[in-house]
C-alpha cells in the first residue's frame, strides 16, 4: 500500500528531490512556478492563450515599453488604451502582491506581476524613462563606446555618458546604472549600433526561462553541491551548439536569501554566439545574453532545490572574487581621482553585467558597496601590461588596482 | 608566473591506494532530448580517474560512494568540497587528500586551508573528463593542465609556478609541468615527487 501510495505520489508531484521533473501536476514540495506537472502545464497554455488574447487588446504593445535604447529615444508610447492598460496593471499588480498564491498563479501564465508594473508606468502619460535625455537628466540612453557586451567582449574606447550622469573614469565607461549603453565598443559596432542591454524589464522573460527546456541545441548541465553552511551552490556547465564550453557558479544564502555570483567563465563562447534567441528577448533583434539566461536560470534553480523567491524581492547580490579587468581599472582611476569606491563600483563594468538579470528579475539596484575582501591593491602594471589601454583610464603602470574585490549590490523591488 | 626546478622538501607519498569519492553533488544535464540525471562518478570519470591515478602511481584504485575511508598510511583519498569538509570535520590527515572541482577563483585558498596533498579545479577537471586531458584549465585562464600544491616541493623537471594573489597564496600555488598534459601524470608527478 505504501509502495502504491509513493508511486501515486511520484507520478503526481515528481520524485521528491528532482528539482527539474515534475510530476503531471506538479512538483513535489517545490515553490514557484519553475516546473509545472503536465496537466498544470495543459491548463496553464489554455489560460495563457485567453490571458494573452485579453493582455494584448488591453495593454499596450510590449515593443516601446522595453525599449533598447542605442540611439534617439523612442517616442511615446503607442498602445490602444493607456487608460484600460492603467487600470488592468494595476489591478493585476494589487492583487497578485498581496496573495502570494495569485502570484505564482500569474507568473506561472507568464504573467509576472513586478513585469506589469513597467507597463503601467510606460503607459502613463509622461512616464520616466520615456523623456528624452537632456543636460542634467538621467536619460536611458548613454549611448557611448566601450559598452557592454556578454562575458566582458569589450571593446575599450573613450568613455561617454549622458551630461549631468554619472560616469565611469575613462573608457568603457558605463551610464549609471539604471541605464542603458551601447556603442560601437559593443559587439554591434558599426553606423548603426545594435544595443547590447536594455535595463528595462522584458515583460515575461523572467518567466519564460525554464530550467528543463534549453535553447535549441544548446546543453546545460547542473551540478547541485551539498548543502554548506545554509549555502547551495549550483555549477552549471554550458555546451554551445557549435560545441564551445563555459563554466558559471552561482550560491544562495538560504538564511540570508541573498545572491551569489561566485564564478563566470563564457569567454571561450564566442562574442556574437553568446546571444540567445529566446522570447521574449531581452534586447530586440539581438536576443538575450547568454550570461543574463544561465543566471536566471540559475535563480529559477534554487526556487526549486532551496525554496528561494527572487522576482521583485528585496535581496542583496554579492559579486565575489572579482578579478574583471576593466572593474579593476575603473576602480583603480576612480581612486587616484580621489572618488569614491562604493560610487565607481556602481557603474563598474562587473555590477553593470549583473544588472541585466536583476533587472530582468523584478529589481532595481538601491546601493553598492565595495569591499575589497580577501584581495588586495596590486600595481595596475601586474592587470594590464600595455602602458596605452592603462592610459585610457588615466593611470600610468605604478599606480594601484584593486584585485580579487567583492561588490555587494542591493536591490529592491522595481 | 615564475619558471623554475623546484626546491625544498618533497610530498614523496608512498601511495599504496587511490580511494576516489564522488560526495554527494547531484548532476542534471538538460538538453532539446529532455532531463536526464548523471551520477557524478560518470560525469567526472572518477572510475577513469581512480584507475589512471592508481597506474601512474603504482597502486590500486577504487571508487567509493559511501563513506571516505580514513586518509593516510598508503591510503590517498579524492573527493569534491563537500568530501573534504566531512574528512576534516573528522579531524582526518588532510596532506593525504586531494580535493577535486575546486572552484577555479578559490582553489589555492581551499587546498590551503585544508592543507591538502593538492588540489585540482572545476575547469581542469572537467576538462580531462570532456576532453581526455590535454586542454584542460581554459575557462580560468590557466592553459594546459594544472593543479594547487605547494611550492616549495622539490620537482623532478621544470615547472611553472603562479606567483600572481590570484593563484598564490601562503605555501601553495597552481602549478603546471610544461609537456605533462595528462592530469593523473602530473598528480602523480606532484605527489611523488623526491624530498
Amino acid at each position: 500500500m505504501r509502495t502504491l501510495l509513493a508511486a501515486l505520489r511520484a507520478a503526481f508531484y515528481g520524485a521528491p528531490g528532482n528539482a527539474l521533473r515534475g510530476g503531471m501536476v506538479g512538483r513535489a514540495r517545490a515553490p514557484g512556478p519553475a516546473n509545472p506537472g503536465l496537466i498544470a502545464r495543459f491548463f496553464g497554455l489554455l489560460a495563457r492563450q485567453v490571458v494573452g488574447q485579453v493582455r494584448q487588446q488591453a495593454l499596450p504593445a510590449p515593443g516601446p515599453i522595453a525599449v533598447p535604447v542605442a540611439g534617439p529615444v523612442a517616442g511615446p508610447v503607442a498602445g490602444p488604451n493607456p487608460l484600460t492598460a492603467a487600470i488592468v496593471s494595476t489591478a493585476i499588480v494589487a492583487a497578485a502582491m498581496r496573495y502570494p498564491a495569485l502570484r505564482r498563479m500569474a507568473m506561472m501564465l507568464g504573467l509576472d506581476p513586478a513585469a506589469v508594473a513597467p507597463t503601467l508606468t510606460a503607459a502613463l502619460p509622461g512616464a520616466a524613462g520615456q523623456q528624452p535625455a537632456g543636460p542634467g537628466a538621467a536619460g536611458p540612453q548613454v549611448a557611448g563606446p566601450g559598452a557592454a557586451a556578454p562575458g566582458g567582449q569589450q571593446v575599450a574606447g573613450p568613455g561617454a555618458a549622458a551630461p549631468g550622469a554619472q560616469q565611469a573614469a575613462g573608457p568603457g565607461a558605463a551610464g549609471p546604472v539604471g541605464q542603458q549603453t551601447a556603442g560601437p565598443g559593443g559587439t554591434g559596432g558599426g553606423q548603426n549600433p545594435a544595443p547590447t542591454r536594455t535595463d528595462a524589464i522584458v515583460p515575461g522573460l523572467y518567466a519564460s526561462v525554464d530550467p528543463a527546456v534549453p535553447p535549441t541545441g544548446w546543453t546545460f548541465t547542473d551540478t547541485v553541491m551539498p548543502r554548506r553552511a545554509d549555502v547551495v551552490s549550483i555549477e552549471t556547465q554550458v555546451v554551445a551548439p557549435t560545441r564551445e564550453t563555459g563554466r558559471m557558479v552561482r550560491s544562495y544564502n538560504l538564511i540570508t536569501g541573498n545572491l551569489s555570483l561566485d564564478e563566470a567563465f563564457l569567454q571561450r563562447i564566442p562574442g556574437d554566439k553568446r546571444w540567445l534567441n529566446i522570447s521574449p528577448p531581452m534586447v530586440p533583434g539581438r536576443g538575450t545574453p547568454l550570461e543574463t539566461y544561465m543566471t536566471i536560470r540559475c535563480m529559477k534553480l534554487f526556487e526549486s532545490v532551496a525554496g528561494a523567491s527572487f522576482f521583485g524581492r528585496t535581496r542583496t547580490v554579492h559579486i565575489s572574487t572579482i578579478v574583471n579587468r576593466r572593474s579593476m581599472l575603473q576602480l583603480g582611476a576612480a581612486r587616484k581621482q580621489g572618488r569614491s569606491l562604493h560610487e565607481a563600483a556602481r557603474t563598474c563594468h562587473s555590477t553593470t553585467y549583473a544588472t541585466n538579470a536583476i533587472v530582468q528579475s523584478g529589481g532595481k539596484i538601491a546601493s553598492v558597496r565595495y569591499s575589497l575582501g580577501q584581495g588586495s591593491w596590486l600595481p595596475a602594471s601586474r592587470a594590464v601590461s600595455d602602458p596605452a589601454e592603462l592610459a585610457k583610464y588615466g593611470l600610468v603602470p605604478t599606480d594601484e588596482v584593486p584585485y580579487y574585490f567583492d561588490i555587494d549590490i542591493d536591490v529592491e523591488q522595481a | 608566473m615564475s619558471e623554475r626546478v623546484g626546491r625544498g622538501k618533497g610530498v614523496g607519498m608512498d601511495v599504496q591506494r587511490v580511494v576516489v569519492v564522488p560526495g554527494g553533488a547531484r548532476v542534471t544535464r538538460v538538453t532539446d532530448a529532455g532531463v536526464v540525471e548523471v551520477p557524478l562518478r560518470v560525469e567526472l570519470r572518477l572510475d577513469d580517474l581512480a584507475e589512471a591515478l592508481a597506474r601512474v602511481l603504482g597502486a590500486t584504485g577504487t571508487v567509493a560512494d559511501d563513506n571516505a575511508p580514513a586518509p593516510g598510511a598508503g591510503t590517498l583519498v579524492v573527493g569534491s568540497v563537500d568530501v573534504l569538509d566531512d574528512l576534516a570535520g573528522s579531524g582526518a590527515d588532510m596532506g593525504w587528500v586531494v580535493g577535486l572541482t575546486l572552484p577555479r577563483l578559490r582553489a589555492v585558498r581551499v587546498t590551503s586551508a585544508f592543507g591538502l596533498a593538492a588540489g585540482v579545479d572545476s575547469d581542469v577537471m572537467h576538462a580531462w573528463a570532456d576532453e581526455g586531458g590535454g586542454e584542460g584549465g581554459g575557462g580560468g585562464g590557466g592553459g594546459g593542465d594544472a593543479i594547487y600544491g605547494r611550492t616549495d616541493v622539490r620537482l623532478p623537471r621544470p615547472a611553472v609556478v603562479a606567483d600572481d594573489p590570484l593563484d598564490a597564496f601562503g605555501a601553495y600555488a597552481r602549478i603546471t609541468l610544461p609537456g605533462v598534459t595528462d592530469l593523473p601524470t602530473l598528480l602523480a608527478t606532484y605527489l611523488t615527487a623526491t624530498p
